[in-house]
């Protein structure tokens, strides 16, 4: 198969727009959908009718949100057949399986409750309206959890849960329960959903705080503001203790990714971290030292081999060892992966042709190849066969290591972004929660206007966080198993750079149509709403 | 209590003296396998977290009288 290699980037920049504009809309859902069942809880609860106005103004905001975020994903699963047909052809059957129950479980849960709790206010019980409002936020955060399970399988397809088949010449799934229990998937699922309600909090924070400042609907904002301040403080507190543990997961799952996110070239035991810091995209064989690496920067000593390894003095491997390899810890050099892949892919194509000729002798014997044993761990029984290391077949090229990583620049700079805006919201939380607790909230200008200008960092935040996850894992679809360049449709680039610009002024439209409609509900107010 | 701490300490002691051997492509072989177990105790930190946050959220209005009704 021959791809264009234009064609390759205008699919990946067409994913990454449609990505990034459907990932506006999904912590807010995902954070929104709980703060509107807390919010008509407390109205159950205390049978007042200004926590029901509370709930109905921030209701409409969601509901808003909330249609636009369901079809901007629609658009995002059809571009898996459009553009990303050979990545659904070779992966389908595992990254399938778990978008199929999120649309027999989550969908039906969110389209069924959505409908009783966003039109019928009055015609259902209290109880059941809570119910409903209670199970379209479940809803919608289960979705969230089978999207990730199938994007943890791509982050770390282990050998665990699947194998490739030579007869199929497809990945297939071996043991549904490790797919979906995978810490990798659980962790991920976990910090993207405590991110969203960051995202939502702030946003009913800011939102509220702008009416304070105003003087309006104040004793509307005040209580909105409480129920803000005091989820957004627990879950950005948490948002930061479960990312210590992605970062664990991706440390020892996605080497490369790790590296690229730290600008770590030369693999060191006891590595820092880079707290502030302007690295060079430079090819990693030619540095020798991670110092050379960057303009300037300023590290925190020991940390990374703490977050990522449990251990003050463990070593860290860096872009530079995982191409030329580094025995003492046991790691094999690029060349020897793509040589062991490439004998994969001869395997499983003389397999093919022995089978078209009737060849029992020649398939038994490329299929006992194929799945040969090149390394084990008795202790831990685990073991990697040829047809593993597949995906390091597609890298002939072992001149030009540098493609079996990531590039470092976007991939530190999203990271470190997102962390340091993941710090300001805790604090802004935490000043916020204590102000309010003391009273003096209502009338802290300085808080409120840092509310109101900080309603945009958590989507960036977000979106950032979205792109370390995904550009860091580049060359692959599949990390180690799947190329990026084998994953795409082979057409015409003429067919994408039309489908990429019509997505783009359809997004433009939406986008302003959403602002607008958002803005419109916010300048009315409380009152205004229904 | 006493199984559920010896199981966080399975799980915390082989975060901590995990082996620096690596798999010939830098992954960790102790991540490599899927621990179940404790990928179900992540899942659970869900509801976990978002009832801890409702009460949290209760104990806010309340302390700030904001809603004594609750």
């Amino acid at each position: 198969m021959t791809i264009d290699l234009n064609m390759l980037e205008w699919a990946r920049a067409q994913f990454a727009m449609t990505a990034l504009f459907h990932f506006f809309f999904v912590p807010f859902t995902l954070g929104m959908s709980f703060l509107v069942a807390f919010f008509e809880t407390i109205y159950v609860k205390t049978g007042k009718q200004e926590w029901k106005e509370i709930t109905q103004f921030w209701q409409t905001l969601f509901a808003i949100n909330f249609a636009l975020g369901l079809s901007t994903g629609i658009i995002h699963e059809f571009e898996f057949g459009t553009n990303w047909s050979t990545y659904s052809w070779v992966v389908g059957d595992i990254f399938g399986a778990p978008l199929a129950v999120e649309g027999i479980i989550a969908f039906f849960m969110e389209a069924t409750f959505a409908a009783i709790s966003f039109f019928g206010w009055k015609r259902v019980s209290k109880g059941v309206h809570l119910a409903s409002t209670w199970l379209l936020a479940i809803g919608s955060n289960l979705s969230a959890l089978w999207i990730l399970i199938a994007n943890g399988f791509m982050q770390h397809p282990s050998n665990e849960f699947l194998k490739f088949d030579i007869e199929t010449s497809r990945a297939v799934m071996t043991d549904f329960w490790k797919l979906i229990t995978q810490p990798v998937a659980q962790v991920k699922f976990l910090h993207t959903i405590s991110a969203g309600y960051t995202l939502s909090s702030i946003f009913v924070l800011g939102i509220s705080a702008y009416y304070l400042l105003r003087k309006k609907h104040v004793d509307f904002a005040k209580k909105s503001a409480a129920v803000a301040a005091a989820f957004g403080l627990v879950s950005s507190i948490f948002v930061a203790v479960i990312g210590d543990e992605h970062a664990y997961e991706v440390a020892n799952t996605q080497p490369t990714k790790i590296a690229a996110m730290e600008g770590l070239y030369v693999g060191e035991k006891g590595a820092p971290i880079v707290a502030f810091g302007i690295p060079k995209d430079l090819p990693a064989l030619k540095v020798n030292s991670n110092d050379e690496a960057f303009v300037f920067k300023i590290e925190i000593p020991k940390l990374l081999s703490i977050l990522g390894k449990r251990d003050p003095d463990a070593y860290v491997p860096g872009l530079k060892d995982l191409i030329v390899g580094n025995p003492e810890y046991g790691i094999w050099p690029l060349s020897k992966l793509a040589q062991i892949g490439a004998e994969a892919r001869a395997d499983l194509r003389a397999y093919h042709e022995a089978k078209a000729k009737g060849d029992k002798a020649g398939m038994e014997a490329a299929k006992a190849d194929f799945y040969s044993v090149v390394w084990s761990d008795d202790k831990l029984g685990l073991k990697l066969t040829k047809s593993d290391l597949i995906g390091y077949g597609f890298f002939k090229n072992v001149n030009n290591p540098d493609l079996i990583h990531p590039p470092v620049p976007p991939v530190f700079y999203s990271f470190h972004i997102m962390v340091g805006l993941g710090f300001w919201f805790i604090l802004l939380f935490l000043a916020s929660w204590v102000a309010i607790i003391k009273g003096t909230f209502e009338n802290n200008r300085l808080l409120q206007q840092l509310a109101v200008i900080s309603v945009p960092l958590p989507w960036i935040a977000t979106s950032f966080g979205w792109m370390t996850a995904e550009i860091g894992r580049q060359p692959w679809t599949v990390f180690g198993m799947l190329p990026t360049a084998e994953s795409a449709t082979p057409i015409a680039l003429q067919n994408v750079q039309a489908t990429f610009f019509m997505f783009l002024t359809a997004f433009v439209i939406l986008g302003i149509a959403e602002l607008k409609i958002l803005f419109t509900v916010v300048k009315h107010g409380p009152k205004g709403a229904h | 209590m006493k199984k559920l701490i010896a199981t966080l300490m399975v799980f915390f002691g082989s975060f901590l003296f995990a082996s620096e051997k690596l798999m010939p492509n830098g992954i960790n072989p102790e991540v490599h396998k899927v621990d179940t177990t404790w990928g179900t105790i992540l899942f659970f930190m869900w509801p976990i977290l978002i009832i801890i946050s409702y009460k949290f959220v209760e104990f806010t209005l309340k302390k700030s009288g904001l809603e004594k009704d609750l």
